[in-house]
């Protein structure tokens, strides 16, 4: 028992008693052993990447000086039509109601589109906004007056045409389960500059969860530190992370400690190195107990500030995942995932009409981002956050007939031959449109972006030539890029 | 029928020369480097500064040479300078300057994918339809090697592509050596405040963003060695203070500085102005006084205020 | 001689020189170089292949001929000593003219130069790549890098056999026309006139069903070699 006492101080006076030199100390002692099997420093001549051996979430010097420091992502899980928000076809108005010509369906798969279906024009009216005189439909009226700020990218294009491949495949460049989404290598490549918070974290609005489930910020053969962690934007943030009644600040952390030391000790007899993430897990948590709480506290925004967010009620809803991702980018943190959920407008039904559902989806949308844009904005973040609003693929200009039945309700199916994303902020041309679609908004007809093109620049923007940050799996560099030469898509770079 | 040997070895003599002599002059080298000394053909030159080797060349060196260069040299074509460019190849010429449609080089890539003499193969990458528009404008503007990047106004803008930077990492080391056992140092004394703001640099960021007021003005003189190279300071909700704004001061390579929800007032913020390097700087309302943001435009910076 | 005397001499003694194997070989070899020259410029490669296939099984069944084959096929017959070839090839060009049965000195060399620069033509594109998707059978074997030589070393070796080629005419030409000696009936009909001979000619034919075998047996062995 003694001997025990005497383990203990020692380690807690090699650990010192400050949060501070614990942050030093003890992740340091932790992650030299973690990343010990990571490559080794700048050899002469070449970049390699290497991540220092002393925290896993430690900040790293991109390859060369980065535009963006940090990312908001906004995925509209389920596909909304680029063919009534951004990507306006007046011949397609004009050709509304006629059949589809023979070569728009030969050798295409459809997830589910039979027969020969009608053309079906865009549903809102469209106008130009701004001085760059981008088209966008009366759906989004706020983030229309923003369209200066934003570049549009008009021509991605995906090989996946359900949901749960293509959002694999457009957040973690691969269709399959297991590979790190972008997060995860801007979480892996960057670390977070707050050791606070995680260095990834996913916020989720709608009524369901995105198709391609969690691997969608998994971090896939990275070490599973640099997952998004998923939080909520109602009660607590982070579920159990509150101390249960009873139990101190002081206790949990004399409890940390004695888990420490027995999973140090598993450690080094398995090397395990998920053994270290489960370390390291529970003392993010620690700290993020008292900066988390905080963060997520948007009661400390005006009431206005709330309003125009859209973040009042009490609810989980996009308007209030915006407000705390700006709170999350003031404070630091890497990489914020937002997924936005139903946008899915088959026409099948009234809840999947381009009518009802839709508009209210845009409703739910459109005045958040034109505030989360213009808040960035005022607060100098535009600079260095990069802004991105996407989703898996597109919608056809076909309109989708359920079984032949003649329903009032309208909608459209999945196009992965051309989609629409917007970028702003950090590094991106403002009040630009990258790439065009043919005359009905089907094919692209100019300059067509692949999803590694996309990735590639993202990771151009965060400082990375998308070839250097990889990791040696299963035999092969694995990289966001997989085995594909992308293009950085360099007209779109301010 | 009897020959004579004399007459049967000299007929073999002709025709061997004869053959040998057609072989040679089917080579364009040959023949042109022959005509041009007989003064028969002009020199064929492209000059740097051309639509040719401006936008014309990049494109035939992206999608061609690899095949059709001087390793290999696919169907005796070269399309690795004008010069074997004009000459064509097995096939006969490759252009026909001004008609771009009935030359060889855009004959063959507009085939059917299928086909089984589509260039670029099957399954290679194919020249996106602007860069097929310039090879086709530069011929039907007479393929010429000097004619100049403008001469052609109706063709689509040229992409800058991205160059991935690639320094002298001898030169970096040196440059980085004198900052970077301090940068070691400090950084595991206050883990995340101090990082170099890239690989390739010397320049570092300072960060209180973890510390919050922990990060005050006395750990901040603790950062002095590095202030030459500091070039962005993340500085907001911190515990520095009107006491900071020397250091500060010394800080010439500083470029972006967030300052608000500290203790800094109007009166040291106005200094910043005066640093060399500056460019942005955020700062709360209340920190703000009279004349700051006049002061600030004629900075010529990037000023934000947050409310 | 009289004229009759020689004519109905030369109706009555005629003797076979090169038997059907190496006539049929012969020309069937011509064939296939003429062919594939043209499959390969019209890009006709599957035919290209199965030429150069062909070209290597009639070789490989020469090679085997000259063994065990009719006496005028073997290689112990027409291979002497390069000395020989020389002074031969020397006085040839000389009035001096002598009659074989068979190849020549300067004729047999001519042989095996053939056969081994066909034997690397038809070798170098077992490994040869065209980059459109077609690739000669032991292409993969090797590297992309060493296709690609291969490849380039399979268009330079042409240029080798053409020169073997208008060589092998210049010399057949140069006996019928200047040297009076027809060579180019036997290798179309096999028989030659005996005055046309050397007095001690002899020739041991062997028996058509054992080329037919060995025919059966290289082919066969070629293909299995090549395409298991």
């Amino acid at each position: 028992m003694a001997d025990r006492n005497k383990e203990h101080d020692i380690s807690r006076h090699l650990l010192g008693n400050s949060r501070r030199a614990f942050l030093s100390g003890a992740s340091a002692a932790v992650a030299s052993a973690f990343f010990g099997s990571i490559g080794a420093h700048a050899a002469e001549g070449d970049y390699k990447f290497a991540r220092p051996t002393d925290n896993p979430f430690a900040v790293v010097p991109p390859q060369f000086a980065a535009k963006a420091k940090r990312v908001i992502y906004m995925h509209m899980a389920g596909a909304p039509s680029q063919l009534d928000l951004f990507d306006y076809k007046p011949e397609l108005a004009r050709r509304d109601g006629q059949d589809t010509p023979q070569s728009f369906l030969e050798g295409k798969n459809f997830a589910f589109l039979t027969g020969i279906p009608k053309l079906l024009g865009p549903q809102f009216p469209f106008a130009q906004h701004g001085d760059s005189g981008a088209w966008v439909s009366d759906r989004l009226p706020h983030l229309a007056k923003h369209v200066d700020k934003l570049c549009f990218i008009k021509t991605l294009h995906t090989n996946q045409f359900n949901h749960a491949p293509a959002q694999l495949l457009a957040l973690t460049g691969q269709s399959r389960f297991g590979y790190p989404s972008v997060g995860s290598w801007a979480a892996y490549g960057l670390g977070t500059e707050n050791q606070n918070l995680p260095a990834y974290i996913v916020l989720l609005s709608g009524a369901s969860a995105p198709r391609g489930g969690k691997q969608l910020w998994g971090s896939g053969f990275l070490p599973s530190v640099y997952q998004g962690v998923q939080c909520r934007s109602k009660g607590e943030p982070v579920l159990y992370l509150e101390n249960p009644v009873g139990v101190s600040r002081a206790t949990r952390r004399h409890t940390l400690d004695a888990l420490e030391r027995l999973n140090q000790r598993t450690y080094e007899e398995m090397r395990d190195q998920e053994t270290l993430t489960r370390l390291s897990q529970y003392e993010l948590a620690f700290r993020m107990q008292a900066e988390a709480s905080d963060v997520f506290d948007i009661s400390q925004e005006t009431e206005q500030m709330r309003e125009r967010y859209g973040a009042n009620s009490a609810e989980e809803s996009f308007g209030k995942n915006c407000l705390i991702a700006r709170r999350l980018v003031e404070r630091g943190v890497r990489f914020v995932q937002l997924f936005d959920m139903d946008w899915d407008s088959h026409g099948q039904d009234k809840a999947s009409s381009l009518q009802h559902n839709f508009k209210d989806m845009c409703r739910n949308i459109d005045q958040p981002i034109a505030t989360l844009l213009s808040d960035l904005e005022s607060r100098g973040l535009l600079e260095d956050t990069l802004l991105i609003w996407g989703s898996e693929f597109g919608r056809t200009p076909m309109k989708e007939e359920v079984n032949d039945q003649k329903t009032p309700w309208v909608g459209r199916d999945h196009n992965p031959s051309a989609f629409t994303v917007w970028l702003a902020g950090a590094g991106v041309k403002p009040g630009y449109t990258h790439g065009l679609t043919d005359e009905m908004g089907y094919e692209i007809a100019e300059d067509p972006v692949s999803l590694a093109d996309f990735h590639a620049t993202i990771l151009y923007l965060l400082g990375y030539n998308y070839h250097d940050l990889s990791v040696p799996f299963q035999g092969l560099e694995q990289r966001l890029t997989g085995v594909h030469h992308p293009r950085v898509v360099s007209q779109i770079l301010a | 029928m009897t020959v004579s040997r004399q007459v049967y070895l000299r007929i073999v003599a002709v025709l061997s020369c004869l053959w040998l002599g057609l072989w040679l002059f089917s080579q364009p080298p040959v023949a042109f480097a022959a005509l041009n000394a007989l003064g028969m053909a002009e020199d064929l030159r492209s000059s740097d500064e051309s639509f040719y080797t401006q936008r014309v060349q990049p494109v035939l060196d992206d999608y061609c040479t690899s095949c059709h260069g001087s390793e290999k040299a696919k169907g005796d074509l070269r399309l690795d300078s004008y010069r074997y460019l004009i000459f064509g190849g097995d096939e006969g010429e490759a252009l026909r300057p001004g008609d771009p449609d009935r030359s060889l080089l855009i004959e063959r890539m507009n085939l059917n994918p299928g086909d089984i003499k589509v260039m670029p193969p099957l399954g290679r990458p194919r020249p996106t339809s602007k860069e097929e528009l310039v090879l086709s404008l530069w011929i039907a503007n007479g393929a010429s090697g000097t004619a100049d990047p403008d001469s052609i106004p109706n063709a689509p803008e040229k992409v800058e592509e991205v160059v991935f930077p690639d320094p002298d990492w001898s030169v970096v080391r040196d440059r980085r050596s004198p900052y970077e056992n301090t940068v070691g140092e400090l950084g595991n004394r206050y883990p995340s405040t101090v990082s170099f703001i890239s690989a390739n640099t010397e320049f570092v960021e300072l960060s209180g963003i973890s510390l919050g007021k922990k990060f005050d003005n006395r750990m901040l003189a603790e950062f002095a060695p590095l202030y030459p190279v500091v070039r962005r300071l993340e500085a907001t909700n911190t515990g520095l203070s009107d006491e900071s704004i020397d250091s500060l001061m010394k800080m010439s390579e500083l470029r972006v500085i967030r300052i608000a929800g500290t203790s800094l007032e109007s009166e040291s913020l106005e200094k910043l102005f005066d640093l060399p390097n500056i460019e942005m700087l955020v700062v709360d309302q209340n920190q703000v006084g009279d004349g700051f943001v006049q002061r600030a435009e004629e900075s010529n910076l990037r000023l934000y205020i947050r409310e | 001689m009289s004229n009759i005397a020689q004519s109905s001499e030369s109706i009555e003694r005629k003797a076979l020189l090169w038997d059907a194997p190496v006539r049929l070989f012969h020309w069937l070899l011509a064939l296939c170089i003429l062919f594939s020259w043209i499959t390969a410029n019209a890009g006709w490669m599957t035919v290209h292949l199965v030429l150069g296939v062909t070209v290597l099984i009639l070789i490989s069944f020469r090679i085997v001929w000259g063994i065990i084959g009719s006496s005028t096929a073997r290689f112990g017959n027409f291979l002497t000593g390069p000395g020989r070839a020389v002074r031969y090839l020397s006085k040839s060009l000389g009035d001096h003219h002598q009659f074989h049965g068979g190849h020549n000195p300067a004729g047999g060399y001519m042989v095996i130069a053939m056969l081994t620069v066909l034997l690397l033509q038809a070798s170098s594109g077992l490994f040869s790549n065209n980059d459109l998707g077609f690739a000669g059978p032991l292409a993969d074997v090797v590297s992309k890098n060493a296709s690609d030589e291969a490849t380039i070393l399979h268009a330079a070796i042409f240029h080798v056999l053409v020169m073997f080629i208008w060589l092998h005419m210049v010399a057949v030409f140069y006996y019928v026309l200047v040297k009076e000696d027809d060579l180019l009936s036997p290798m179309i009909k096999g028989e030659k006139p005996t005055s046309q001979l050397p007095e001690n000619y002899k020739m041991t034919p062997a028996p058509y069903m054992r080329a037919t075998v060995t025919l059966l047996v290289v082919a066969v062995a070629t293909v299995f070699l090549l395409f298991r």
